[in-house]
């Protein structure tokens, strides 16, 4: 049992997938608490690797913190029923001006305005992407699509930059995304993850991908094409389709775009790209 | 006769009390090399090391007592697989990254010594505290051999020698690929200096 749960592609494949599953069918009568399972399959995945602690409070760890605080902000969202139309757009920017707490402990090392230009693009990138991924919040195929996608394309890019860690990450999120499409396709009905599931798949993704290039070797372009991924699963595709249909054809769209950045990041490692 | 007494027994006492004195060596940093030994998948015992460290060792003979300071640079980590070519990454990309020493948010590792123990005249162990990963943790490092001689070159008094130690990675949160890359980590560390 002991070697099995040592394999990698239990602690990031079937095991973060299963749990996801299984939580996702316990918590499907509540809505959008169902997608508490992408959470569900991170922490799978992190008790299997390197465990959950959070003393010292390095950047790796403060990425453990959020992504495990940001769908627990959604849930209490989702419940209290706020609808604000501003909303979507503070928690946007919270996310960008929180990632520069998360990484201050690298940004500050930086020499003269490196830090402080760094810093903001990285804000920037987060701010975006969990924008993009906010819109998604009533649509859970699309959501789905996104979650499975985004997961795939932050952990092969995580793994062409030098973070294996990051890579288990990606596809532990990945594999969650894939349980609650999974759970859709056979229920043949949408689920859609509102804020709890929203807030899971953009800070996790954007703060892995941030994490990847702050701390390993992703470059700048291979970071902002990632962005297509949720752009890509936000447009209007397939809105009368039947909705196993759809998740298939939105799932086969977001995958495409995952290629985007993964070529990039494979580019840039093979040598072709500038850092 | 008096006079002629204390002028004698100074004498006498004047090379004692120059033994006496605390020697400082700060490090000769193309002699002084921290290394490490890691098993691999269960297999082989795998060997880096670091280019890169600054500090000194000082110690007192007579008095027995001792101390030292060092500062590893964590970037100058090397395992001899530096170029990646088509690769995704080379091993010491991936030893670089936050699944292991992450360097960029920890650029540095220091051992602050405690206490250093004497067998003969000379220093036998060193204990201490290692900061690695923003973690400190008590360690002692044994000297293999401990010599002190004379720099050819410059005539200086120069000592130097092995320390080696073991640490249990996962003590400083290095958690990542434990058991495939091994938990126990054993440390070399070779230092000469010439003294200041």
């Amino acid at each position: 049992m002991s070697t099995l749960l040592d394999d990698p592609m239990v602690q990031a494949g079937l095991a973060p997938f299963a749990v996801a599953l299984l939580v996702a069918t316990l918590l499907k009568r509540w809505r959008s608490a169902a997608w508490l399972a992408l959470l569900a399959g991170l922490l799978c995945t992190w008790m299997l690797t390197t465990g959950i602690s959070f003393t010292p409070l390095s950047s790796s760890r403060k990425v453990m913190l959020v992504v495990m605080l940001a769908p627990l902000l959604g849930l209490v969202i989702d419940l209290a029923g706020w609808r604000h139309r501003a909303l979507p757009i503070v928690l946007s920017l919270a996310a960008g001006l929180l990632s520069a707490w998360v990484f201050q402990s690298v940004l500050s090392q930086a020499e003269g305005a490196q830090g402080w230009l760094t810093g903001l693009g990285v804000g920037l990138f987060v701010a975006l992407m969990v924008g993009l991924v906010l819109r998604l919040r009533d649509d859970g195929l699309a959501g789905g699509s996104a979650t499975l996608a985004l997961g795939v394309a932050t952990g092969v890019c995580a793994v062409l930059s030098a973070s294996i860690g990051t890579l288990m990450n990606g596809l532990a999120l990945a594999m969650g995304g894939a349980a609650l499409l999974a759970l859709q396709f056979l229920r043949g009905t949408p689920l859609a993850g509102g804020y709890t599931g929203a807030l899971s798949t953009g800070v996790a993704s954007a703060l892995f991908a941030a994490g990847t290039f702050m701390l390993a070797e992703l470059r700048w372009p291979a970071l902002v094409l990632l962005l297509a991924v949720p752009a890509v699963a936000g447009l209007p595709l397939f809105a009368g389709r039947a909705p196993r249909l759809r998740s298939a054809l939105l799932a086969a769209c977001a995958g495409a775009a995952a290629l985007a950045p993964i070529g990039m990041a494979w580019f840039a490692t093979t040598g072709g790209a500038a850092g | 006769m008096k006079t002629r007494m204390t002028l004698v027994a100074a004498l006498i006492a004047a090379p004692l009390m120059c033994q006496a004195a605390p020697e400082t060596y700060p490090l000769d940093p193309t002699h002084s090399y921290p290394s490490f030994q890691v098993e691999h998948w269960g297999l082989s015992m795998m060997n880096g090391r670091f280019d890169k460290m600054s500090g000194s060792f000082t110690f007192d003979r007579a008095a027995k007592t001792g101390s030292t300071e060092l500062s590893i640079d964590a970037a100058s980590l090397t395992t001899g697989d530096s170029v990646k070519g088509n690769r995704p990454q080379s091993r010491d990309d991936h030893l670089k990254s936050a699944d292991f020493f992450n360097v960029k948010e920890f650029p540095a590792m220091t051992f602050k010594s405690t206490k250093v123990n004497f067998s003969g005249d000379l220093p036998s162990s060193v204990e201490g505290t290692l900061t690695l990963l923003g973690v400190s943790k008590p360690v002692t490092l044994t000297f293999e051999r401990f010599k002190c001689g004379q720099n050819p070159f410059n005539k200086k008094d120069r000592c130097g020698g092995n320390a080696v130690g073991k640490i249990k990675r996962s003590d400083f949160g290095m958690k990542y690929a434990i058991p495939a890359v091994g938990d126990e980590i054993a440390l070399n560390i070779e230092f000469e200096g010439d003294k200041q």
